[in-house]
Protein backbone atom coordinates (compact mmCIF):
# COMPACT_ATOMS: atom_id res chain seq x y z
CA UNK A 1 0.00 0.00 0.00
CA UNK A 2 1.69 3.35 -0.91
CA UNK A 3 1.86 6.32 0.79
CA UNK A 4 0.10 8.23 -1.55
CA UNK A 5 -3.01 6.44 -2.03
CA UNK A 6 -6.28 6.98 -0.87
CA UNK A 7 -6.30 3.92 0.98
CA UNK A 8 -3.32 4.87 2.59
CA UNK A 9 -5.03 7.83 3.83
CA UNK A 10 -8.18 6.19 5.51
CA UNK A 11 -5.56 3.47 6.97
CA UNK A 12 -3.62 6.09 8.53
CA UNK A 13 -6.42 8.47 9.88
CA UNK A 14 -7.94 4.78 11.48
CA UNK A 15 -4.61 4.06 12.61
CA UNK A 16 -3.69 7.29 14.16
CA UNK A 17 -7.25 8.13 15.98
CA UNK A 18 -7.62 4.92 17.10
CA UNK A 19 -4.02 5.22 18.76
CA UNK A 20 -4.62 8.10 20.83
CA UNK A 21 -8.24 6.71 21.84
CA UNK A 22 -7.59 3.31 22.87
CA UNK A 23 -5.99 2.61 26.33
CA UNK A 24 -2.16 3.67 26.38
CA UNK A 25 -0.85 0.33 27.28
CA UNK A 26 -2.17 -0.99 24.12
CA UNK A 27 -0.95 1.89 22.17
CA UNK A 28 2.14 -0.51 20.75
CA UNK A 29 0.10 -3.37 20.21
CA UNK A 30 -2.54 -1.09 18.07
CA UNK A 31 0.65 -0.24 16.04
CA UNK A 32 1.82 -3.41 15.45
CA UNK A 33 -1.68 -4.97 14.14
CA UNK A 34 -1.51 -1.84 12.10
CA UNK A 35 1.71 -2.27 10.63
CA UNK A 36 0.68 -6.04 9.60
CA UNK A 37 -2.25 -5.38 8.16
CA UNK A 38 -0.56 -2.90 6.00
CA UNK A 39 2.07 -5.31 5.10
CA UNK A 40 -0.72 -7.38 3.98
CA UNK A 41 -2.24 -4.98 1.34
CA UNK A 42 1.30 -5.15 -0.48
CA UNK A 43 0.31 -9.03 -0.96
CA UNK A 44 -1.16 -10.93 1.66
CA UNK A 45 1.44 -14.05 0.85
CA UNK A 46 4.34 -11.69 2.01
CA UNK A 47 3.12 -11.44 5.32
CA UNK A 48 5.03 -14.94 5.41
CA UNK A 49 8.52 -13.89 4.42
CA UNK A 50 8.23 -10.67 6.98
CA UNK A 51 6.62 -13.13 10.13
CA UNK A 52 9.89 -15.63 8.95
CA UNK A 53 12.31 -13.43 9.27
CA UNK A 54 10.94 -12.24 12.32
CA UNK A 55 10.81 -15.62 14.08
CA UNK A 56 14.21 -16.10 13.35
CA UNK A 57 16.09 -13.38 14.05
CA UNK A 58 13.88 -13.61 17.40
CA UNK A 59 14.56 -17.15 18.28
CA UNK A 60 18.29 -16.56 17.69
CA UNK A 61 18.93 -13.30 19.33
CA UNK A 62 17.56 -15.11 22.56
CA UNK A 63 19.76 -17.72 21.98
CA UNK A 64 22.35 -15.82 21.50
CA UNK A 65 21.62 -14.06 25.01
CA UNK A 66 20.92 -16.91 26.90
CA UNK A 67 24.66 -18.23 25.90
CA UNK A 68 25.83 -15.15 27.08
CA UNK A 69 23.80 -15.34 30.34
CA UNK A 70 25.31 -19.17 30.80
CA UNK A 71 29.27 -17.67 30.46
CA UNK A 72 28.68 -15.41 33.03
CA UNK A 73 27.09 -18.09 35.34
CA UNK A 74 29.85 -20.32 34.49
CA UNK A 75 32.90 -17.63 35.10
CA UNK A 76 31.43 -17.11 38.73
CA UNK A 77 34.02 -18.16 40.85
CA UNK A 78 36.30 -19.31 38.76
CA UNK A 79 39.88 -17.60 39.39
CA UNK A 80 42.54 -19.43 37.43
CA UNK A 81 43.02 -16.86 34.10
CA UNK A 82 43.88 -19.51 32.14
CA UNK A 83 40.16 -21.34 32.67
CA UNK A 84 38.40 -18.27 32.47
CA UNK A 85 39.68 -17.66 28.94
CA UNK A 86 38.75 -21.00 27.99
CA UNK A 87 35.24 -20.87 29.15
CA UNK A 88 34.97 -17.49 28.01
CA UNK A 89 36.32 -18.59 24.11
CA UNK A 90 34.00 -21.64 24.27
CA UNK A 91 31.08 -19.53 24.75
CA UNK A 92 32.12 -17.19 22.39
CA UNK A 93 32.19 -19.87 19.72
CA UNK A 94 28.85 -21.28 20.50
CA UNK A 95 27.66 -17.91 20.09
CA UNK A 96 29.19 -17.19 16.53
CA UNK A 97 28.02 -20.40 15.25
CA UNK A 98 24.43 -18.98 16.23
CA UNK A 99 25.02 -15.48 14.50
CA UNK A 100 26.21 -17.77 11.35
CA UNK A 101 23.12 -19.46 11.45
CA UNK A 102 21.08 -16.79 11.26
CA UNK A 103 22.56 -14.62 8.70
CA UNK A 104 22.97 -18.02 6.31
CA UNK A 105 18.87 -18.50 6.93
CA UNK A 106 18.19 -14.33 6.44
CA UNK A 107 20.69 -13.89 3.73
CA UNK A 108 20.30 -16.92 1.62
CA UNK A 109 16.42 -16.03 2.16
CA UNK A 110 17.10 -12.51 0.12
CA UNK A 111 19.56 -13.81 -2.01
CA UNK A 112 17.36 -16.89 -3.13
CA UNK A 113 14.37 -14.22 -3.86
CA UNK A 114 16.64 -11.39 -5.02
CA UNK A 115 19.18 -13.08 -7.14
CA UNK A 116 18.09 -16.71 -8.26
CA UNK A 117 16.65 -15.51 -11.79
CA UNK A 118 20.00 -13.18 -12.22
CA UNK A 119 21.95 -15.86 -11.35
CA UNK A 120 20.07 -17.93 -14.03
CA UNK A 121 19.86 -15.15 -17.04
CA UNK A 122 24.07 -15.38 -16.84
CA UNK A 123 24.11 -19.02 -16.76
CA UNK A 124 22.11 -19.23 -19.80
CA UNK A 125 23.65 -16.11 -21.71
CA UNK A 126 27.48 -17.82 -21.30
CA UNK A 127 26.13 -21.18 -21.95
CA UNK A 128 23.41 -20.10 -24.57
CA UNK A 129 21.12 -22.37 -23.16
CA UNK A 130 17.10 -22.15 -23.27
CA UNK A 131 15.49 -19.62 -20.65
CA UNK A 132 14.72 -21.31 -17.81
CA UNK A 133 14.27 -18.61 -15.69
CA UNK A 134 12.03 -19.30 -12.32
CA UNK A 135 8.40 -17.11 -11.37
CA UNK A 136 9.84 -15.60 -8.34
CA UNK A 137 7.91 -12.58 -7.06
CA UNK A 138 9.89 -11.09 -4.19
CA UNK A 139 8.12 -9.12 -1.58
CA UNK A 140 8.11 -5.68 -1.24
CA UNK A 141 10.40 -4.60 1.45
CA UNK A 142 12.10 -7.36 1.87
CA UNK A 143 15.91 -6.10 1.10
CA UNK A 144 15.25 -3.57 3.70
CA UNK A 145 13.35 -5.60 6.79
CA UNK A 146 16.19 -8.23 6.29
CA UNK A 147 18.93 -5.75 6.79
CA UNK A 148 17.64 -4.50 9.90
CA UNK A 149 17.05 -7.91 10.93
CA UNK A 150 20.57 -8.47 10.76
CA UNK A 151 21.72 -5.63 12.44
CA UNK A 152 19.44 -5.88 15.49
CA UNK A 153 21.32 -9.53 15.48
CA UNK A 154 24.66 -8.53 14.75
CA UNK A 155 24.42 -6.16 17.68
CA UNK A 156 22.93 -9.02 20.20
CA UNK A 157 25.70 -11.05 19.47
CA UNK A 158 28.36 -7.92 19.94
CA UNK A 159 26.81 -7.25 23.18
CA UNK A 160 25.57 -3.91 22.24
CA UNK A 161 22.11 -4.11 24.07
CA UNK A 162 20.33 -7.18 25.46
CA UNK A 163 17.67 -9.16 23.04
CA UNK A 164 14.15 -8.23 23.52
CA UNK A 165 12.25 -10.38 25.23
CA UNK A 166 8.93 -9.93 23.71
CA UNK A 167 8.13 -11.62 20.53
CA UNK A 168 5.15 -8.89 19.27
CA UNK A 169 7.46 -5.95 20.61
CA UNK A 170 10.07 -7.32 18.43
CA UNK A 171 8.08 -7.94 15.40
CA UNK A 172 6.48 -4.13 16.16
CA UNK A 173 10.36 -3.35 15.74
CA UNK A 174 10.51 -5.01 12.18
CA UNK A 175 7.24 -4.56 10.76
CA UNK A 176 6.12 -0.38 12.12
CA UNK A 177 5.04 0.79 9.01
CA UNK A 178 6.64 3.55 8.25
CA UNK A 179 10.04 2.07 7.58
CA UNK A 180 8.97 -1.71 6.59
CA UNK A 181 8.72 -0.68 3.05
CA UNK A 182 11.78 1.31 1.98
CA UNK A 183 13.63 2.24 5.75
CA UNK A 184 14.95 4.07 7.62
CA UNK A 185 17.29 1.11 8.44
CA UNK A 186 15.92 1.65 12.63
CA UNK A 187 18.24 1.63 15.35
CA UNK A 188 17.01 -0.86 17.78
CA UNK A 189 18.41 0.39 20.30
CA UNK A 190 17.64 4.39 19.01
CA UNK A 191 13.83 3.85 18.14
CA UNK A 192 12.34 0.71 21.00
CA UNK A 193 11.79 3.03 23.92
CA UNK A 194 9.70 5.54 22.22
CA UNK A 195 7.65 2.80 20.00
CA UNK A 196 7.14 0.69 23.09
CA UNK A 197 6.12 3.61 24.91
CA UNK A 198 3.33 5.50 25.30
CA UNK A 199 2.26 8.86 23.80
CA UNK A 200 -0.15 11.58 24.67
CA UNK A 201 -1.68 13.26 21.88
CA UNK A 202 0.17 16.49 21.62
CA UNK A 203 -1.22 19.40 19.29
CA UNK A 204 1.92 21.16 18.18
CA UNK A 205 3.67 17.65 17.55
CA UNK A 206 1.34 16.49 15.02
CA UNK A 207 0.88 19.45 13.11
CA UNK A 208 4.91 19.22 12.92
CA UNK A 209 4.75 15.99 11.70
CA UNK A 210 2.12 16.13 9.38
CA UNK A 211 4.04 19.33 7.96
CA UNK A 212 7.22 17.72 7.33
CA UNK A 213 4.87 14.67 5.97
CA UNK A 214 2.71 17.59 3.43
CA UNK A 215 6.57 18.18 2.17
CA UNK A 216 6.72 14.81 0.94
CA UNK A 217 3.87 14.36 -0.47
CA UNK A 218 4.82 17.74 -2.66
CA UNK A 219 8.16 16.30 -3.32
CA UNK A 220 6.39 13.07 -4.23
CA UNK A 221 3.52 13.86 -6.40
CA UNK A 222 4.21 17.36 -8.11
CA UNK A 223 8.61 16.97 -8.33
CA UNK A 224 8.89 13.53 -8.69
CA UNK A 225 5.89 12.56 -10.61
CA UNK A 226 6.52 15.73 -12.87
CA UNK A 227 9.85 14.68 -13.58
CA UNK A 228 8.59 11.36 -14.37
CA UNK A 229 6.26 12.40 -16.94
CA UNK A 230 9.40 14.02 -18.71
CA UNK A 231 12.20 11.84 -18.39
CA UNK A 232 10.37 8.04 -18.69
CA UNK A 233 10.10 7.65 -22.12
CA UNK A 234 13.53 8.96 -22.59
CA UNK A 235 15.01 6.90 -19.73
CA UNK A 236 13.67 3.79 -20.70
CA UNK A 237 13.85 4.15 -24.36
CA UNK A 238 18.07 4.29 -23.95
CA UNK A 239 17.73 8.16 -25.60
CA UNK A 240 16.24 6.62 -28.54
CA UNK A 241 14.39 9.15 -30.56
CA UNK A 242 16.28 12.01 -28.45
CA UNK A 243 18.95 13.88 -29.17
CA UNK A 244 21.77 14.54 -27.09
CA UNK A 245 20.78 17.78 -24.94
CA UNK A 246 17.07 16.24 -24.00
CA UNK A 247 19.09 13.44 -23.14
CA UNK A 248 21.71 15.07 -20.97
CA UNK A 249 18.52 17.42 -19.23
CA UNK A 250 16.46 13.96 -18.36
CA UNK A 251 19.62 12.13 -16.71
CA UNK A 252 20.17 15.74 -14.26
CA UNK A 253 16.32 15.69 -14.22
CA UNK A 254 16.82 11.65 -13.14
CA UNK A 255 18.92 12.87 -10.05
CA UNK A 256 16.54 15.28 -8.74
CA UNK A 257 13.62 12.49 -9.26
CA UNK A 258 15.32 10.09 -7.26
CA UNK A 259 16.03 12.76 -4.40
CA UNK A 260 12.61 14.52 -4.71
CA UNK A 261 10.98 10.28 -4.56
CA UNK A 262 13.05 8.78 -1.67
CA UNK A 263 13.67 11.82 0.39
CA UNK A 264 9.86 12.38 -0.44
CA UNK A 265 8.37 9.40 0.95
CA UNK A 266 10.98 9.63 4.16
CA UNK A 267 9.79 13.11 4.76
CA UNK A 268 6.10 11.52 4.66
CA UNK A 269 7.07 8.25 6.77
CA UNK A 270 9.69 10.61 9.41
CA UNK A 271 5.91 13.16 9.64
CA UNK A 272 3.81 10.40 10.37
CA UNK A 273 5.61 8.63 13.04
CA UNK A 274 6.01 12.25 14.52
CA UNK A 275 2.94 12.88 14.48
CA UNK A 276 2.46 9.52 16.73
CA UNK A 277 4.74 10.34 18.87
CA UNK A 278 7.49 8.12 17.45
CA UNK A 279 10.85 9.71 16.05
CA UNK A 280 12.64 7.40 13.69
CA UNK A 281 16.04 8.40 11.85
CA UNK A 282 17.01 10.72 9.38
CA UNK A 283 18.17 9.43 5.44
CA UNK A 284 18.78 12.60 4.17
CA UNK A 285 21.02 15.53 4.75
CA UNK A 286 21.10 17.83 1.52
CA UNK A 287 22.79 14.68 -0.46
CA UNK A 288 23.87 17.00 -3.27
CA UNK A 289 25.58 19.71 -1.69
CA UNK A 290 28.12 17.20 -0.85
CA UNK A 291 32.14 18.23 -1.70
CA UNK A 292 33.03 14.67 -2.25
CA UNK A 293 31.60 11.52 -3.20
CA UNK A 294 32.85 9.94 0.37
CA UNK A 295 30.23 12.43 1.81
CA UNK A 296 27.66 12.37 -0.21
CA UNK A 297 27.22 8.83 0.90
CA UNK A 298 27.26 9.98 4.29
CA UNK A 299 24.20 12.43 3.43
CA UNK A 300 22.43 10.55 1.07
CA UNK A 301 20.33 7.21 2.34
CA UNK A 302 22.18 7.81 5.54
CA UNK A 303 21.45 4.54 7.16
CA UNK A 304 22.49 2.48 4.83
CA UNK A 305 25.69 3.42 4.61
CA UNK A 306 25.80 3.53 8.36
CA UNK A 307 24.55 0.10 8.12
CA UNK A 308 27.12 -0.79 6.04
CA UNK A 309 30.16 0.98 8.06
CA UNK A 310 28.73 -1.10 11.09
CA UNK A 311 28.31 -4.53 9.66
CA UNK A 312 30.08 -4.81 6.87
CA UNK A 313 33.09 -2.39 6.50
CA UNK A 314 34.70 -2.60 10.05
CA UNK A 315 33.87 -6.61 10.43
CA UNK A 316 36.20 -6.84 7.15
CA UNK A 317 38.64 -3.99 8.70
CA UNK A 318 38.44 -6.05 12.25
CA UNK A 319 38.95 -9.74 10.49
CA UNK A 320 42.20 -11.67 11.46
CA UNK A 321 43.22 -11.37 7.70
CA UNK A 322 42.84 -7.59 7.69
CA UNK A 323 45.21 -7.56 11.05
CA UNK A 324 47.42 -10.13 9.23
CA UNK A 325 48.01 -7.57 6.18
CA UNK A 326 48.45 -4.86 8.21
CA UNK A 327 51.39 -6.39 10.13
CA UNK A 328 52.78 -6.87 7.06
CA UNK A 329 52.98 -3.70 5.76
CA UNK A 330 53.83 -2.27 8.95
CA UNK A 331 57.12 -0.71 7.53
CA UNK A 332 54.67 1.53 5.60
CA UNK A 333 52.15 4.13 7.65
CA UNK A 334 50.56 4.51 4.76
CA UNK A 335 50.36 1.12 2.96
CA UNK A 336 49.15 0.01 6.47
CA UNK A 337 46.27 1.80 6.94
CA UNK A 338 45.78 2.29 2.95
CA UNK A 339 46.02 -1.80 1.99
CA UNK A 340 43.33 -2.58 4.16
CA UNK A 341 40.85 0.24 3.80
CA UNK A 342 41.15 -0.10 -0.06
CA UNK A 343 40.15 -4.32 0.40
CA UNK A 344 37.14 -3.36 2.37
CA UNK A 345 36.00 -0.56 0.45
CA UNK A 346 35.64 -2.71 -2.42
CA UNK A 347 33.60 -5.28 -0.49
CA UNK A 348 31.80 -3.05 0.74
CA UNK A 349 30.94 -1.20 -2.50
CA UNK A 350 30.41 -4.25 -4.82
CA UNK A 351 27.61 -5.24 -1.86
CA UNK A 352 26.15 -2.02 -2.12
CA UNK A 353 26.01 -2.24 -5.87
CA UNK A 354 24.67 -5.60 -5.71
CA UNK A 355 22.16 -5.31 -2.83
CA UNK A 356 20.45 -2.38 -5.10
CA UNK A 357 19.10 -4.98 -7.55
CA UNK A 358 20.03 -7.94 -9.23
CA UNK A 359 21.31 -6.34 -12.50
CA UNK A 360 24.51 -5.47 -13.95
CA UNK A 361 23.79 -1.93 -13.71
CA UNK A 362 23.64 -1.85 -10.28
CA UNK A 363 26.67 -3.26 -9.92
CA UNK A 364 28.23 -1.20 -11.92
CA UNK A 365 26.86 1.79 -10.52
CA UNK A 366 28.27 0.78 -7.08
CA UNK A 367 31.80 -0.39 -8.61
CA UNK A 368 31.32 3.29 -9.59
CA UNK A 369 30.77 5.23 -6.87
CA UNK A 370 33.36 2.37 -4.89
CA UNK A 371 35.85 3.42 -7.41
CA UNK A 372 36.05 7.12 -7.01
CA UNK A 373 36.10 6.54 -2.90
CA UNK A 374 38.67 4.16 -3.12
CA UNK A 375 40.74 6.96 -5.25
CA UNK A 376 39.96 9.20 -2.51
CA UNK A 377 41.26 7.00 -0.19
CA UNK A 378 44.71 6.24 -2.13
CA UNK A 379 45.11 9.80 -3.17
CA UNK A 380 44.85 11.24 0.03
CA UNK A 381 48.46 12.21 1.36
CA UNK A 382 48.55 13.99 -2.13
CA UNK A 383 45.52 16.03 -1.54
CA UNK A 384 46.46 17.04 2.01
CA UNK A 385 49.64 18.41 0.92
CA UNK A 386 48.05 20.71 -1.43
CA UNK A 387 45.60 22.05 1.00
CA UNK A 388 48.56 22.58 3.52
CA UNK A 389 50.58 24.35 0.29
CA UNK A 390 47.54 26.72 -0.80
CA UNK A 391 45.46 27.16 1.94
CA UNK A 392 43.57 30.05 0.76
CA UNK A 393 42.79 28.59 -2.50
CA UNK A 394 41.11 25.59 -1.00
CA UNK A 395 39.11 27.34 1.52
CA UNK A 396 37.58 29.57 -1.36
CA UNK A 397 34.08 29.89 -1.97
CA UNK A 398 35.01 29.32 -5.39
CA UNK A 399 36.66 25.59 -4.92
CA UNK A 400 33.64 24.98 -2.46
CA UNK A 401 31.35 25.68 -5.43
CA UNK A 402 33.32 24.33 -7.96
CA UNK A 403 33.66 20.56 -5.67
CA UNK A 404 30.12 21.01 -5.40
CA UNK A 405 28.85 21.21 -9.10
CA UNK A 406 32.01 18.31 -9.35
CA UNK A 407 30.46 15.82 -7.20
CA UNK A 408 26.56 16.20 -8.50
CA UNK A 409 28.27 15.86 -11.98
CA UNK A 410 29.85 13.09 -10.44
CA UNK A 411 26.71 11.31 -9.16
CA UNK A 412 24.53 12.61 -12.30
CA UNK A 413 26.68 10.28 -14.90
CA UNK A 414 26.77 7.51 -12.48
CA UNK A 415 23.10 7.96 -13.12
CA UNK A 416 23.65 7.08 -16.29
CA UNK A 417 23.89 3.34 -15.40
CA UNK A 418 21.59 3.34 -12.47
CA UNK A 419 18.67 4.59 -14.42
CA UNK A 420 18.14 2.59 -16.95
CA UNK A 421 18.47 -1.02 -15.54
CA UNK A 422 20.60 -2.67 -18.20
CA UNK A 423 23.85 -1.90 -19.93
CA UNK A 424 22.72 -1.85 -23.43
CA UNK A 425 20.53 1.17 -22.66
CA UNK A 426 22.67 2.70 -20.55
CA UNK A 427 25.35 2.89 -23.17
CA UNK A 428 22.77 4.06 -26.35
CA UNK A 429 21.69 6.70 -23.72
CA UNK A 430 25.86 7.61 -23.26
CA UNK A 431 25.94 7.43 -26.82
CA UNK A 432 23.04 9.26 -27.66
CA UNK A 433 23.97 12.60 -25.29
CA UNK A 434 26.92 12.70 -28.01
CA UNK A 435 24.37 13.82 -30.68
CA UNK A 436 23.57 17.41 -30.63
CA UNK A 437 20.58 18.63 -32.16
CA UNK A 438 19.73 21.76 -31.53
CA UNK A 439 16.43 22.33 -33.27
CA UNK A 440 15.11 18.58 -31.41
CA UNK A 441 16.24 20.03 -28.26
CA UNK A 442 13.90 22.89 -28.34
CA UNK A 443 11.22 20.64 -30.03
CA UNK A 444 11.93 18.41 -26.53
CA UNK A 445 11.13 21.86 -24.20
CA UNK A 446 8.20 23.11 -26.09
CA UNK A 447 6.83 19.73 -26.16
CA UNK A 448 7.12 18.80 -22.04
CA UNK A 449 6.64 23.28 -21.48
CA UNK A 450 3.96 23.01 -18.77
CA UNK A 451 5.94 20.35 -17.03
CA UNK A 452 9.10 21.91 -17.14
CA UNK A 453 7.48 25.35 -16.02
CA UNK A 454 6.09 23.03 -12.85
CA UNK A 455 9.62 21.14 -12.37
CA UNK A 456 11.80 24.53 -12.34
CA UNK A 457 9.73 26.76 -9.99
CA UNK A 458 9.29 23.66 -7.42
CA UNK A 459 12.62 22.75 -7.62
CA UNK A 460 13.59 26.31 -6.40
CA UNK A 461 11.70 25.60 -3.34
CA UNK A 462 13.59 22.27 -2.67
CA UNK A 463 17.39 23.64 -3.29
CA UNK A 464 16.33 26.90 -1.29
CA UNK A 465 15.37 23.91 1.27
CA UNK A 466 18.69 21.93 0.87
CA UNK A 467 21.04 25.25 1.30
CA UNK A 468 18.93 26.23 4.19
CA UNK A 469 18.93 23.05 5.93
CA UNK A 470 22.82 22.60 5.20
CA UNK A 471 23.77 25.64 6.76
CA UNK A 472 22.50 24.22 10.70
CA UNK A 473 22.83 26.98 12.21
CA UNK A 474 19.29 28.04 11.70
CA UNK A 475 16.05 26.19 13.37
CA UNK A 476 14.14 23.44 10.84
CA UNK A 477 12.12 26.00 8.86
CA UNK A 478 8.79 24.34 9.87
CA UNK A 479 9.34 26.28 13.44
CA UNK A 480 9.81 29.25 11.69
CA UNK A 481 6.80 28.79 9.97
CA UNK A 482 5.13 28.05 12.93
CA UNK A 483 5.51 31.22 14.59
CA UNK A 484 4.77 33.31 11.80
CA UNK A 485 1.45 35.13 11.70
CA UNK A 486 -1.99 33.20 11.64
CA UNK A 487 -2.55 34.48 8.26
CA UNK A 488 0.64 33.90 6.84
CA UNK A 489 0.98 30.33 7.77
CA UNK A 490 -2.30 29.01 6.53
CA UNK A 491 -1.70 30.99 3.32
CA UNK A 492 1.37 29.16 3.34
CA UNK A 493 -0.66 25.53 3.84
CA UNK A 494 -3.00 26.41 1.50
CA UNK A 495 -0.37 27.36 -1.48
CA UNK A 496 1.29 23.94 -0.42
CA UNK A 497 -1.86 22.39 -0.57
CA UNK A 498 -3.43 23.55 -3.55
CA UNK A 499 0.21 22.78 -5.40
CA UNK A 500 0.20 18.95 -4.81
CA UNK A 501 -3.89 19.25 -5.83
CA UNK A 502 -3.11 21.06 -8.96
CA UNK A 503 -0.09 20.45 -9.60
CA UNK A 504 0.34 16.67 -8.97
CA UNK A 505 1.23 14.52 -12.39
CA UNK A 506 -1.41 11.82 -12.77
CA UNK A 507 -1.16 8.67 -14.44
CA UNK A 508 2.32 7.58 -13.07
CA UNK A 509 1.70 5.20 -10.77
CA UNK A 510 1.72 5.23 -7.06
CA UNK A 511 5.35 3.41 -6.63
CA UNK A 512 8.01 4.74 -4.95
CA UNK A 513 11.64 4.18 -6.70
CA UNK A 514 13.06 2.29 -3.88
CA UNK A 515 10.70 -0.05 -3.53
CA UNK A 516 12.16 -2.38 -6.42
CA UNK A 517 14.74 -2.98 -4.23
CA UNK B 1 48.81 2.91 35.02
CA UNK B 2 47.84 6.35 34.80
CA UNK B 3 45.60 8.22 33.39
CA UNK B 4 47.71 11.10 32.56
CA UNK B 5 50.29 8.41 31.27
CA UNK B 6 47.46 6.97 29.18
CA UNK B 7 46.73 10.55 27.07
CA UNK B 8 50.67 11.16 27.09
CA UNK B 9 50.60 7.96 24.99
CA UNK B 10 47.36 8.71 23.21
CA UNK B 11 48.35 11.98 21.80
CA UNK B 12 51.13 10.60 20.24
CA UNK B 13 49.16 8.00 18.48
CA UNK B 14 46.87 10.86 17.26
CA UNK B 15 49.84 13.01 16.16
CA UNK B 16 50.63 10.44 14.06
CA UNK B 17 47.95 9.06 12.93
CA UNK B 18 46.38 12.53 11.88
CA UNK B 19 49.42 13.37 10.43
CA UNK B 20 49.22 16.64 12.90
CA UNK B 21 51.56 17.95 15.49
CA UNK B 22 49.20 20.03 17.33
CA UNK B 23 46.23 17.77 18.10
CA UNK B 24 45.76 17.57 22.12
CA UNK B 25 43.03 15.53 22.79
CA UNK B 26 41.18 15.32 26.16
CA UNK B 27 38.29 13.24 27.89
CA UNK B 28 35.90 15.19 26.27
CA UNK B 29 37.16 14.97 22.15
CA UNK B 30 35.08 13.09 19.94
CA UNK B 31 35.26 12.45 16.10
CA UNK B 32 33.73 15.72 15.40
CA UNK B 33 36.56 17.81 16.97
CA UNK B 34 39.53 16.65 14.27
CA UNK B 35 38.67 17.31 11.17
CA UNK B 36 40.05 13.65 9.87
CA UNK B 37 38.47 11.20 12.15
CA UNK B 38 36.27 9.42 10.12
CA UNK B 39 34.97 5.56 9.68
CA UNK B 40 38.11 5.45 7.48
CA UNK B 41 40.44 6.01 9.46
CA UNK B 42 38.92 4.95 12.88
CA UNK B 43 40.04 1.57 12.61
CA UNK B 44 43.50 2.47 11.92
CA UNK B 45 43.44 4.25 15.03
CA UNK B 46 42.07 1.58 16.92
CA UNK B 47 44.69 -0.70 15.39
CA UNK B 48 47.72 1.48 16.75
CA UNK B 49 45.86 1.78 20.36
CA UNK B 50 45.86 -1.73 20.71
CA UNK B 51 49.39 -2.24 19.23
CA UNK B 52 50.41 0.28 21.50
CA UNK B 53 49.00 -1.06 24.59
CA UNK B 54 48.73 -4.46 23.93
CA UNK B 55 45.22 -4.78 24.04
CA UNK B 56 41.96 -5.50 22.20
CA UNK B 57 38.84 -3.42 21.48
CA UNK B 58 35.44 -5.51 21.29
CA UNK B 59 33.42 -4.52 18.56
CA UNK B 60 30.54 -2.96 20.14
CA UNK B 61 33.18 -0.76 22.33
CA UNK B 62 34.80 0.30 18.88
CA UNK B 63 31.23 1.38 17.46
CA UNK B 64 29.95 2.84 20.88
CA UNK B 65 32.91 4.80 22.08
CA UNK B 66 30.84 7.68 22.89
CA UNK B 67 34.37 9.79 23.24
CA UNK B 68 38.06 9.63 24.10
CA UNK B 69 37.58 9.81 27.95
CA UNK B 70 35.39 6.45 27.65
CA UNK B 71 38.56 5.15 25.15
CA UNK B 72 40.80 6.07 28.08
CA UNK B 73 38.53 3.67 30.23
CA UNK B 74 38.89 0.43 28.21
CA UNK B 75 42.33 0.71 27.92
CA UNK B 76 42.75 1.48 31.36
CA UNK B 77 40.62 -1.95 32.31
CA UNK B 78 41.76 -4.11 29.72
CA UNK B 79 45.20 -3.68 29.34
Amino acid sequence: MSFTTLKFLIFFAIVFWGYFLIPKRFQWAWLLVGSLVFYAFSAWWAIFYLLGTITVSYGCARWIQSLSLKQKESLVGVKDKNEKSKIKASFERKKKWVVVLALVLLVGLLVVVKYTNFILKNVESVFHLDSFALDIVMPVGLSFYIFQNIGYLIDVYRGQYEAEKNYFKFALYISYFPHVLQGPLDDYEAVSAELYGTHEFDYARVVSGAKRAAWGFFKKLVIANQISVVIDGVIKSGGTGHEGLSIMLSVVLYAFWIYADFSGYMDMAIGMSKMLGIPIAENFDSPYLSKNIAEYWRRWHITLGAWFRNYVFYSVLRSSWCTAIRKKFKKSKYLASTVPTVLALAIVWLLIGMWHGAAWSYIMHGIYHGGFIILGTILDPVYDKLHKKFPKFYGSKFMSAFRVVRTFTIVTIGYYFFATGAPSLSLSLLKGSCHIYLAGFVQFLSNNLRELIIIGISLIFLIYMDFYNAKGDKPPLGDVVARQKTWVRWTLYFVLLFAILFFRAYDVGDAFAYFRF
Amino acid sequence: MERSEVFERLNEIFRDVFDDENITVTEETTSSDIEDWDSLTHITLISEIEDEFDMKFAMKEVVGMKNVGEMVDIIIRES
